[in-house]
């Protein structure tokens, strides 16, 4: 990790990519593709689709730079949600198409060396991990498999064999417990 | 419904794990509700600190060459600009048929009906092109959006109006480049200040499309790039904003595509 890329702000540097900065690109393609990488991975669990669709995402923030909104939230959380909803949406696409195939597909999951992450992103993963570390185990599997399955309420509430209502209250419940746990700890999230 | 059971259903929506009825009638209320706008937002970023879960994983080198390699190359293609256009006559200038913009709205019914027959049929529309007395410019820009309407791979969505648009209605039609056309039929004329504006609803977040007005005949049109992230799946909807545009809609959804 180059030491003088965490300094620059990650709002300026999506500013610059606005402006056509190139450059900017690049600094924040660095600094977020193993945490995006990896999210897209979890969520295809197919290298090639994930690589295809990380693309598709940086190719989208280049395009649509300008329409991040920082009184909307940080970069990261727009980064994450276009990245989320690209996977989320190649994912349906690939299992309408193929249903087996991506199921077959499944990939061992390498963590990457330390060399990738840097120390403002570790301190962030350790603020969540332990924060999800004190949700009840029901709430826990309800929020990984809206999240990083993709499935809606109505899926969720058939594959756990519990009613909708349940569903619902351990999504909402998780998130809620998330957001106070989090809140104030993390400038990252913006809850400050 | 009450608004306790549109607040309830935000996080969800922020996990995108509301079925699709839920999430349509919570889209609709989002359009005009700023209050659980800003509690959405909220929610948004405890769901993306899930991200922050996953094992960092390290892409191939070739990715982020293709992506630098990808913009330059988009730069140089000058591409369309976000920025909504204050009306579909100044968009249309730029395609250089500013003066034949009521052969051109009459080309594009004529067109769309076309397509609801027989999207291969070219030649027929290819006759209709000639029979309009116009420039070779105007021919050719016709026939450039010919081409696009019955291209194999073009794509045509009805909208539908919801009850604050009794009688209205639109199509859109797009390429896989994204270009996109709108035709909208039936609206009234727009009052002073206001004009239409086409969104695009990708997942959750509606994204500002190009805005537009209604001509004397009753007839509007709008030409659009959509944005990269609307091409897979998207709801087209159409709501009234200020005549330059809104960054989010404000106003209730008049016409929509199915959800
Ligand atoms: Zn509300």
């Amino acid at each position: 990790m180059q030491p003088e890329l965490a300094q620059v702000d990650d709002v300026e540097l999506l500013k610059a990519v606005a402006r056509k900065d190139e450059q900017a690109l690049a600094d924040l393609y660095d600094r977020y593709r193993a945490v995006l990488f990896g999210l897209i991975n979890r969520i295809l669990n197919n290298r090639e689709e994930a690589e295809d669709v990380l693309q598709d995402v940086f190719i989208q923030v280049w395009g649509r730079a300008a329409d991040f909104d920082e009184k909307r939230g940080r970069p990261f959380t727009w980064l994450v949600t276009l990245a989320r909803s690209r996977a989320i949406d190649r994912l349906r696409n690939l299992a309408s198409r193929e249903r087996t195939a991506i199921a077959g597909a499944r990939e061992p999951t390498e963590a990457v060396s330390d060399a990738v992450s840097d120390a403002f992103l570790s301190e962030q993963r350790g603020l969540v991990n332990s924060a999800l570390a004190q949700l009840p185990e029901e709430q826990k599997h309800a929020l990984t498999l809206a999240y990083f399955d993709g499935l809606t309420q109505s899926e969720i509430a058939a594959r756990l064999g519990a009613p909708l209502g349940t569903v619902k209250t351990r999504m909402r419940s998780g998130l809620m417990k998330l957001r106070e746990l989090l809140g104030g700890k993390s400038e990252s999230f913006g809850f400050e | 419904m009450v608004h306790a059971d549109y607040k309830e259903m935000l996080p969800i929506h922020a996990l995108a794990a509301l079925d699709a009825q839920d999430d349509r009638v919570l889209t609709e209320h989002l359009a005009s509700c700023a209050d659980c706008r800003l509690e959405l937002d909220e929610w948004q970023k405890v769901s993306a600190s899930l991200a922050m879960t996953v094992v960092l994983q390290e892409p191939s080198k070739e990715v982020r060459a293709r992506i630098l390699s990808s913009i330059s190359k988009s730069e140089r293609a000058n591409v369309v600009p976000l920025i909504p256009q204050k009306n579909v006559w100044s968009s249309l200038g730029s395609f250089g048929v500013i003066a034949a913009g009521i052969v051109f709205v009459a080309l594009m019914i004529s067109v769309l009906a076309l397509w609801n027959e027989n999207r291969n049929n070219q030649r027929r529309l290819a006759e209709l092109a000639t029979q309009i007395k116009t420039t070779q410019e105007q021919l050719a820009q016709q026939q450039k959006l010919i081409r696009q309407f019955t291209a194999p791979d073009a794509h045509m969505t009805e909208l539908m109006p919801t009850t604050s648009a009794p009688g209205a209605k639109a199509m859109i039609a797009y390429d896989k480049t994204g270009h996109a056309m709108l035709i909208a039929r039936g609206l009234p004329a727009a009052p002073a200040g206001k004009a239409y504006q086409l969104w695009y609803i990708v997942g959750t977040t509606p994204m500002p499309g190009k805005v537009f007005k209604m001509d004397e005949a009753g007839n509007g049109l709008v030409e659009d790039q959509m944005p990269t992230e609307a091409m897979k799946s998207a709801t087209f909807a159409i709501t009234m904003e200020d005549a330059n545009g809104a960054a989010k809609p404000t106003g209730g959804i008049l016409l929509h595509s199915a959800f």
